[in-house]
């Protein structure tokens, strides 16, 4: 059998690719944070606890209302995403005026209430959700078993990413939403709804992480803590690919789902703490991040 | 260890409570003539487990220990089902599963699991009357946890009672001289090094058409007697054991 460092080489790509699997929820998820701190200069820390909402939001629509998943997948991020904008508008709008350390308490004090009343409520060990009737089973690859699940979150989450960066960079809404935040008080007087703008991002940016929540439901435990485990190392990601940045989120995304899944090959002990390791190199070599703009 | 396979893959979650527990189920499954293939130790509260269920699917062990708790048992069981380890013939074991994880589970997952418990509210008629006046609290079973905290609080006052002190060394004798009677242990005891002695029980989780309700989870299949269960008193490494 081939072997690739000490691994035979069909477990060595099995690996590879369920790397590349945690590396789309990494992806999304920091997108999410990156297009939020971009745009807003917000430090989201309830990007965990919406992601959780998200999961919770299809669970509960499923279990109460029989809505399925692929309308789930719809509607979740949509309610989600509504009660972001609520957010933004009642509480994140009344300090946008002050250092954001504010923002970063704010949205952490919400994250652990959100997450405290969810406990309450459906318990720590949390809830299965079903995966959808027509992603059941599996293609054997020779060199692993794939879930179908996982393919088509790879593939979808992929979609998003790009559509997302594709949308900012490339069009005209992405245009107004950048220079907003560059110089809001000018583009205000060509006739723009900035204050507007600005909810809507943050909505959107939530609506994102919820999106990734109802794509894990079915993967993970749909649990008040699910969120809180993945936030830390999404935002080390986001800092590896230069806050802000959103090709530097997707992309960190993917290579840091492949560095971890990696890891727990070779030395598993250390597969929590590997992307930590690479945030203080690249902290140490290039401090504004692989693909921070400024120094 | 008796109804399982002879080839162990443990994996493990790598703190103080994952190795002692690893080192537990080694000396019994080596004891018993088994074998350990292979063993991983992943980090606490790790997000994702296909990695070392692929790991554990390419050792061609029959049984699959998952040394871990909570979220992490629920996450390994879930993706051992989305990868099919137990189609392809590999038997799960959980060493620390609580009903509210198997209830989170669900049947259709977590059926065929075994695992050991303490406790199960349905295992007799004393149990199922505690756990009935729980339920209409709180409208959920209670977990070994729960019933063992509530029967621990409960012998720990009737020594306050029996005494008339809360002096630490005259409870702990009254609780050393008593024993324990009530809805979760018949005949407990307390030994000298803390250690609170009672039967122990297999049980495999439910199949979908043995399952009569949402908590109708466990079937016990072997009481494991207390001073089988527990690591004997000549092996204890505490201070308090006279040698």
């Amino acid at each position: 059998m081939t072997m690739i460092f000490g691994v035979p080489a069909a477990a060595f790509f099995g690996q590879l690719l369920l790397g590349l699997i945690n590396g789309a929820f990494y992806a999304l998820l920091s997108l999410g944070l990156a297009v939020i701190f971009g745009l807003l200069k917000i430090i989201n820390f309830a990007h965990g606890a919406q992601y959780m909402l998200g999961a919770f939001a299809a669970w509960l629509m499923l279990n109460m209302l029989g809505i399925n998943y692929w309308a789930a997948l719809f509607l979740a991020p949509l309610i989600v995403g509504i009660i972001g904008v609520l957010i933004e508008r009642f509480l994140l709008r009344r300090i946008a005026h002050v250092d954001h350390i504010y923002g970063l308490l704010l949205t952490f004090g919400l994250a652990l209430i959100i997450q405290g009343v969810f406990t309450n409520w459906f318990g720590v060990s949390g809830s299965r959700y079903p995966v959808p009737e027509a992603l059941r089973g599996g293609v054997n690859l020779g060199f692993m078993f794939l879930p179908y699940y996982r393919a088509w979150v790879v593939v979808i989450a992929l979609l998003v990413c790009f559509g997302v960066w594709f949308m900012i960079e490339k069009t005209k809404l992405g245009g107004y939403l950048r220079a907003g935040t560059e110089n809001p008080a000018l583009m205000q007087a060509f006739g723009i709804n900035v204050p507007l703008l600005v909810t809507l991002t943050y909505g959107f940016g939530v609506a994102l992480a919820a999106f990734a929540g109802v794509l894990a439901a079915p993967i993970y435990s749909v649990a008040p803590g699910m969120g809180a485990n993945l936030l830390i190392v999404v935002f080390a990601v986001v800092v590896i690919g230069g806050m802000g940045s959103i090709m530097g989120a997707i992309i960190t995304g993917l290579a840091m789902g492949i560095i971890e899944g990696l890891t727990k090959v070779y030395y598993p002990e250390a597969s929590n703490t590997v992307i930590f390791l690479v945030m203080i190199l690249v902290l140490l070599l290039r401090p504004s991040g692989l693909f921070g703009k400024e120094a | 260890m008796a109804e399982g396979g002879k080839n162990w893959f443990i994996l493990t979650a790598d703190y103080a409570f994952g190795h002692a527990l690893e080192g537990d189920v080694r000396s019994v499954v080596e004891a018993n003539g088994g074998r350990i293939v292979n063993t991983v130790r992943h980090p606490l509260a790790t997000n994702d487990f296909s990695s070392y269920m692929l790991q554990a699917q390419a050792s061609g062990a029959q049984v699959v220990g998952l040394a871990n708790a909570g979220a992490d048992t629920v996450n390994s069981i879930i993706t051992a089902g989305e990868f099919g380890l137990t189609q392809s013939g590999q038997n799960i074991a959980a060493l620390l599963l609580f009903l509210n994880d198997v209830h989170a589970l669900g049947v259709q997952t977590a059926q065929g699991i075994q695992l050991t418990t303490g406790w199960y509210w349905d295992m007799d008629e004393d149990a199922r009357a505690w756990s009935d006046r729980f339920y209409q609290r709180t409208n959920a079973r209670p977990s070994m946890v729960q019933a063992g905290i509530y029967s621990s609080t409960m012998h720990y006052l009737k020594g306050v009672q029996a005494t008339g002190s809360d002096k630490a060394a005259d409870v702990r004798k009254w609780m050393m001289d008593n024993q324990i009677n009530d809805m979760f242990a018949k005949g407990g005891y307390v030994r000298e090094d803390g250690r609170m002695v009672h039967d122990m029980y297999l049980a495999q989780v439910k199949t979908p058409a043995e399952s009569k309700n949402e908590w109708d989870l466990y079937k016990i299949i072997r009481t494991i007697p207390g001073d089988e269960a527990f690591r004997p008193l000549s092996q204890s490494v505490c201070p308090m054991v006279k040698k």
